[in-house]
């Protein structure tokens, strides 16, 4: 494993931290060389969750890629299945009808409220504070409920289709779903007094590892990690895909409210925003929603016309690009997969000089690293 | 002791007459001839040592467990599930299983350790919680060693926790152990200093280092109680001694060196089974001193608590609900408490049950009635120890409600904390204190 050369001073303590380190959220590694509680370095290695998905990606047609991608991330993965089908429908030039589209925003949005739940939900698990984690699982919970009712899955949707989605919404969903937002708005509130409020909790991520606009862009961060440096930048809005155009939404941006711009609080607070943002897409969703066909007309096996393509979508962690490359056959000559994982993982070694122990924790919970994105 | 005396000399009187009374060739002779010729002092020694560690014995361990049964369920209680409910009522016997469960677990030792001291280790801790109690006048007659410098003694043998765990950290051979030893040192040793001089204030005013002073001093009821006694000085003093003893115990928001989340499980990450468990009677005995502590050297001991009528009722409404709601519904009256914003710490509050109307005018009324005759039984010993009790039960109870609210400080931030803070503030409070005296006597 050891490919990377490590200088050793003498009153320098190497720590392993990892693959199984309760903050670790999954099974990811850091060789920690500290100081005592100091950490002079943490240096992430990688690969403990690789599952060769992009490998796999050659060996089965596109429709049969599908299920792969949920393991892209399956924190949040819908999303995963967007992306892939936008690529291959970019090489098929395929119209996706409206309500697909809607539904595809629907599912998205419900998505990443669960995402970003589980991250606002451990941060504070892995500063001491147990108990918000177990209030942001059970709001997860109604949200897996929602979803599986939508597609019949609770963590591995497959539900995008290449061409539209698998399933129409069944009777009284939209009813269910803005009953469960109209009681899981004021939750946030209390969520906020528990814990956004919290005097240790500003105390501890005030300030702490700030990124500034340039260095985030300069390792390539997206999505939430990016926008808490200040960053404006969504692909909903920038780039618009099915019919984020559509519905009224805000970015927030990280502006320092407890210390400084792109600290660890930033990027925490921008996720509560987001979900904010989210509740607010998904009612207008439902009001918009149009009636209309769910699929199209897409041949059983796919043979895209020699090309590649790029498509990328807004996921919970950010930007998620999939560039495919097809050579006219029934599979995928190579599908790469861009995640936003990858890159935060990368600027940890970087951040992490001269931090504290407990701050590294801090760190790698407030980048909202998933351990399958990061693989693949 | 005197009781002691009595009952042994009671002893060998018995002792002596069942001799005379025996036949002259029975086998049983011998025996209680040699019997006979044991001095009194070693039955005096023999008879502390039992009636010493029966009252440990059966004191300690339902404490530990019992805190343990409550700290489950009230951990429930705040994360919106229910806790353990099925082992005997209530789930009140979940402790002997899990203690059963612990004893036939198998007791690992890593390679690599110090054997010896990876073993010695949880005796210590162990030691030092069950040496405090040793002290702590739990009620009228109910106190193992009545010394005249208890206080002093309570912080040099709950001091002993640190070397278990010093010695727990390093015989592990484990990195995160030993660094979880090393801020478990640092922290302890720091907040001993805050913590032994908030102590001094009450010893101060009173006079005396022993906790049966402390106690007769506040027999007056509430107006007595120390830590109403030299102004705003002492109630500092209360706040701070809490706060640092919650540090000493490595409780939340000061449990960095078990911090579960950063250090694997900190000390004791290598131990397990029985090992394992006896750092936590040790833990859940430490978290009843504490609030034995605070009861006896700021509010009153098991002193009747009670001058006149209003306060009656207040107070013993107060302990009787708050014991009632602790152990059956959980935090939900500390949640309706919660709910207004500003409150010092940020309060657990989810929509669980609340109490039905009636059901509270019930307990109210059982609570009065039951104030009122404990007011009126105040002399009874049984009644003392409840007192003593349901006081110590309810900081017990705040300490795992903050566990399961707040999150942890870093090392720095709890250092800033103990030296910049709270260390001046107590000398501060001492002179204030000092000055009191001065003047108030005037």
């Amino acid at each position: 494993m050891s490919s990377i050369q490590i200088q050793h001073f003498d009153d320098e303590m190497e720590i392993n931290m990892g693959p199984q380190h309760p903050s670790t959220h999954g099974v990811l590694r850091f060789r920690t060389l500290t100081d005592g509680e100091l950490v002079r370095k943490a240096i992430p290695e990688i690969g403990y969750l690789h599952r060769s998905i992009e490998k796999i990606a050659e060996m089965v047609e596109y429709h049969g890629f599908m299920p792969y991608t949920d393991r892209v991330d399956y924190v949040a993965a819908m999303t995963a299945n967007h992306g892939y089908a936008l690529s291959v429908e970019k090489l098929l030039s395929t119209e996706v009808p409206k309500r697909a589209q809607y539904l595809r925003m629907i599912a998205d949005e419900l998505c990443r409220i669960a995402s970003h739940l589980i991250s606002v939900g451990t941060f504070p698990m892995d500063l001491g504070a147990v108990t918000p984690f177990v209030y942001a699982l059970r709001e997860r919970e109604k949200i897996n409920d929602l979803i599986e009712s939508l597609c019949g899955a609770r963590l591995t949707y497959n539900y995008v289709r290449i061409g539209g989605v698998s399933f129409d919404m069944p009777d009284g969903f939209a009813q269910r779903v803005s009953a469960f937002l109209d009681q899981f708005e004021p939750l946030m509130n209390e969520f906020d007094d528990l814990i956004s409020s919290n005097n240790i909790f500003i105390d501890r991520l005030g300030g702490l590892c700030p990124i500034s606009k340039e260095l985030a862009i300069a390792y390539g961060l997206v999505g939430p990690n990016l926008r808490a440096s200040g960053m404006e930048w969504d692909l909903r809005k920038h780039l618009p895909y099915a019919a984020y155009d559509e519905v009224d939404f805000d970015i927030p941006v990280g502006d320092g409210r407890c210390g400084q711009i792109g600290d660890c609080f930033d990027r925490y607070w921008v996720r509560i925003a987001e979900i904010r943002e989210s509740v607010k897409i998904l009612r207008q969703c439902l009001v918009q929603i149009p009636e209309g066909e769910i699929q199209a007309k897409v041949p059983k096996t796919i043979k895209p016309p020699m090309g590649q393509s790029y498509a990328a979508v807004e996921a919970a962690r950010g930007e998620m690009g999939y560039f495919v490359i097809s050579d006219a056959s029934k599979n995928a000559y190579r599908v790469k997969i861009r995640t936003g994982s990858f890159s935060a993982m990368s600027i940890i070694e970087s951040q992490s000089k001269g931090l504290m122990i407990a701050d590294l924790v801090a760190l790698i919970a407030s980048l909202d690293v998933v351990a399958p994105e990061v693989d693949r | 002791m005197n009781h002691l005396v009595l009952a042994v000399e009671a002893w060998m009187k018995a002792l002596e007459s069942y001799t005379m009374s025996l036949s002259e060739d029975s086998i049983w002779l011998p025996f209680f001839g040699i019997l006979n010729q044991v001095p009194q002092e070693v039955w005096l020694a023999v008879s502390m040592f039992l009636s010493a560690s029966m009252i440990l014995g059966m004191i300690i361990a339902p404490i530990a467990g019992f805190s343990t049964f409550v700290e489950r369920r009230v951990a429930g209680r705040i994360q919106a599930r229910i806790g353990c409910n099925r082992v005997g009522p209530e789930g009140l016997l979940q402790f002997l299983v899990d203690g059963v469960k612990l004893m036939s677990k198998e007791d690992h030792i890593p390679q690599g350790a110090d054997r010896f001291l990876f073993k010695l280790a949880p005796y210590f801790l162990i030691l030092g919680a069950f040496m405090s109690f040793a002290c702590l006048p739990f009620g009228k007659y109910i106190v193992v060693s009545n010394i005249n410098v208890g206080i002093l003694y309570l912080l040099a043998v709950s001091s002993l926790v640190v070397i278990g765990i010093l010695l727990a950290g390093w015989s592990s051979n484990n990195k995160w152990s030993l660094l979880g030893a090393m801020r478990s040192a640092a922290q302890i040793v720091s907040y001993e200093v805050p913590l032994g001089m908030s102590l001094m204030i009450p010893v101060m005013l009173v006079g005396s280092l022993s906790l049966a002073h402390l106690n007769r001093y506040q027999a007056e009821g509430f107006s007595s109680w120390l830590i109403f006694a030299a102004g705003p000085f002492t109630f500092i003093a209360f706040f701070v001694y809490f706060i640092s003893a919650l540090a000493e115990v490595n409780r939340t928001p000061f449990d960095l060196p078990e911090a579960e989340s950063e250090l694997v499980s900190g000390y004791n990450t290598e131990y397990s089974g029985i090992r394992w468990g006896l750092f936590f009677v040790a833990e859940y005995a430490n978290m009843f001193l504490i609030g034995g502590i605070a009861t006896t050297a700021f509010l009153g001991g098991w002193q009747k608590s009670v001058a006149n009528i209003p306060f009656l009722v207040f107070s013993l409404f107060f302990i009787f609900f708050a014991l009632l709601k602790i152990v059956f519904y959980g935090p939900a009256f500390v949640q309706s408490l919660g709910r207004k914003k500003g409150v010092l710490f940020a309060l657990a509050h989810t929509k669980v049950r609340s109490f039905s109307k009636p059901l509270v005018l019930v307990l109210l009324f059982l609570s009065v009635l039951s104030s009122v005759g404990l007011h009126v039984l105040s002399d009874f010993w049984l009644v003392s120890f409840f007192v003593f009790i349901s006081k110590s039960y309810f900081f017990v109870f705040i300490i795992m409600w903050i566990r399961w609210t707040l999150p942890r400080y870093r090392v720095d931030q709890m250092m800033d904390l103990c030296w910049k803070r709270f260390t001046p503030l107590m000398f501060v409070c001492v002179m204030g204190t000092a000055l009191w005296m001065l003047w108030s006597q005037r």
